[in-house]
């Protein structure tokens, strides 16, 4: 993987503007969902309730967390895939991007940043979506929603002044240099030039810190094979991350459920007469059930009563 | 407006202080006080030298970098006057237009297909993601005690209750003192002189950019810090009229140059391996502050 942005340029980018939004950052879509949970949660902190408080603190928190975590992860997927130069031997046939394959793609940015530059758009459709659970509007939330609409009419107008003055700075940029001597070399290597390709940061080069610390919670498989001695053969290292959550919320539950269920297995033996048998004890029981349960609280009673 | 102005002029003073309070610090008379900027106005006047292997991605990055960092500045008040832009939520934008320009920052670096930038890279991604939680905390801790979820109004109305906000303000500028240092990627977690690539967090991962922009990269740092300064004057300044407020910013700047100069002359860097830890200090720091400002409104319990 690597240097694939120079192969399919306009994937790279599209997947760029993809990545921004995801991480929800301003002027893209994904800022203003960011932006909706983080008016609610601070508008709630206001509430006198301790434990409420508490909640949003935590939630904060954790949305917080997730921002840093989705930098991480799409710097990370965007700078490996697209970025620096091929990794492997070079083998892989080059790339060619089609270009109806792109169309829809085009189409998704585009949306992605008029959301993101124009969310007062999309206002009418969420105000529809506030009646269906609150069909009587009162005056509180009416004003709220147009505080908040008011905000990101401003969110999406500071966008587009963003992206504007983005592009000043850039076209200031391209007059000074006009002017300047621009050449172009090798990547700075620390005196070493020759081909640095294999030497640049991997993927889990990249997230070995950050891995570092989340290894209470992640059980990784390490497959080591180190230099050793003077001329040293030849060295590798394989990793399969685990999510030890998941290991013990979901896989080992699931485990045990299968085993304990498995004891029934026995009734799914195929025989329509037995199904049948079984419809008929389900029915008999959910008719005569009420009535047994009926009967046993009369009789409770009728004992309570002596 | 006031507070754009007088950022952009602290901006220019700025780094001068710091370097003039190490060489005091270390018994040299130092450079002066704008020799930083004279040397960002030399880069500016030079030629570039692009590595053949990055893209137009590492052409806009110092762009996108500084304008982010200045569209952030604009959301900043000065006490009783906003900034260019205030709304309701405006620090949840200042956040993530900051985190924007880190985004272009880390990946120019991933551009250059460098065996060193992609660990600066990583370092700087780690350490932005620790310490968002502490801003975030923070505000959400003056937005509980004021009321108000916009920079303006909540440093306008900061200290209308009781004299413990100003109490408050202290540990909140000692949080953000710490955050502009792992911002600008300062001494206790990194260190702006050293020569070694393996121990480098921001220096590294502008290794491959000269010139214009690399001018524009060390100038964004100036600014960075002027902002943190400016934020932290903000705890102090409330309703003063400007007469009073400006010397107060002013002396908070001075005192913030000062400092970080101190803090750089008399600590030695971490282990990189123990910064994570110190960053979570802040963010404790942080709930402390808001535990504060709970019992302080008796909201607890």
């Amino acid at each position: 993987m690597g240097g694939l942005l120079k192969q399919m340029p306009r994937s790279g980018y599209l997947f760029l503007i993809g990545s921004l939004a995801i991480c929800g950052l301003p002027p893209f879509n994904g800022f203003v969902s960011e932006f909706f949970i983080y008016n609610g949660l601070f508008n709630g902190l206001l509430s006198n309730q301790f434990l409420l408080i508490l909640f949003i603190l935590f939630a904060i928190l954790g949305l917080v967390m997730i921002g840093g975590l989705a930098l991480v992860c799409f710097t990370k997927a965007f700078g490996i895939v697209f970025l620096g130069t091929q990794r492997g031997k070079g083998s892989e046939a080059p790339i060619k991007e089609s270009q109806l394959r792109i169309v829809p793609l085009y189409f998704v940015a585009l949306a992605i940043v008029l959301i993101g530059v124009f969310p007062v758009l999309l206002s009418p459709m969420l105000q529809k979506i506030i009646l269906l659970y609150q069909p009587v509007q009162n005056l509180e939330t009416i004003l709220r929603l147009n505080g908040l609409l008011a905000s990101l009419t401003s969110v999406g107008w500071y966008s587009l002044g963003f992206i504007a003055l983005t592009a000043f700075f850039y076209i200031v940029r391209r007059m000074v240099q006009s002017h300047r001597i621009i050449t172009t070399d090798n990547t700075w290597g620390c005196a070493y030039t020759g081909d640095a390709s294999k030497m640049q940061y991997t993927a889990s080069s990249f997230i070995r810190t950050y891995r570092k610390l989340a290894e209470p919670i992640l059980q990784i498989k390490r497959d080591k094979k180190e230099a050793i001695g003077l001329y040293p053969e030849h060295i590798s290292q394989v990793t399969h991350p685990h999510d030890k959550l998941e290991t013990w919320l979901i896989d080992k539950p699931m485990y045990l459920t299968k085993r304990l269920l498995n004891r029934f297995a026995f009734l799914q033996n195929g025989n329509v007469r037995a199904y049948i048998l079984y419809g008929f004890i389900f029915i008999s029981s959910a008719i005569v059930l009420p009535i047994v349960i009926d009967k046993i609280i009369l009789i409770i009673k009728f004992f309570n009563q002596l | 407006m006031v507070s754009f102005l007088l950022i952009i002029l602290a901006s220019l003073f700025f780094m001068g202080f710091v370097v003039r309070t190490k060489s005091i610090a270390s018994g040299r008379k130092g450079p002066g006080i704008l020799q930083p900027m004279r040397d960002i106005l030399r880069l500016w006047k030079k030629g570039s030298v692009y590595s053949k292997t990055s893209s137009f991605i590492f052409q806009i990055a110092p762009t996108a970098y500084i304008t982010s960092v200045l569209m952030a500045i604009m959301m900043i008040p000065h006490g009783d006057h906003p900034g260019f832009i205030s709304f309701d939520g405006d620090f949840v934008m200042f956040a993530y237009i900051l985190t924007f320009g880190k985004f272009f920052m880390i990946i120019s670096a991933l551009d250059t297909g460098s065996s060193f930038e992609g660990m600066g890279a990583s370092r700087e991604a780690l350490f932005s993601m620790l310490v968002e939680p502490a801003f975030f905390i923070l505000m959400g801790s003056f937005a509980l005690l004021t009321g108000h979820t916009s920079f303006h109004s909540i440093f306008s109305m900061l200290h209308y209750g009781s004299n413990i906000s100003y109490m408050l303000g202290v540990l909140a500028s000692i949080v953000f003192v710490l955050i502009a240092m792992i911002e600008n990627s300062r001494m206790p977690v990194d260190d702006p002189k050293t020569h070694l690539e393996l121990t480098m967090v921001h220096e590294v991962m502008v290794l491959d950019n000269s010139g214009f922009d690399l001018g524009l990269i060390m100038y964004t740092t100036h600014l960075k810090f002027a902002m943190y300064g400016a934020i932290i004057a903000n705890f102090f300044i409330g309703m003063l009229p400007l007469e009073i407020s400006i010397p107060i910013f002013i002396s908070i700047q001075l005192g913030f140059a000062i400092a970080v100069g101190l803090i750089e002359s008399f600590m030695a860097r971490f282990r990189m391996g123990n910064n994570p830890q110190f960053i979570f200090i802040l963010t404790s720091i942080s709930l402390l502050i808001f535990f504060g400002v709970l019992l302080v409104l008796g909201k607890f319990m």
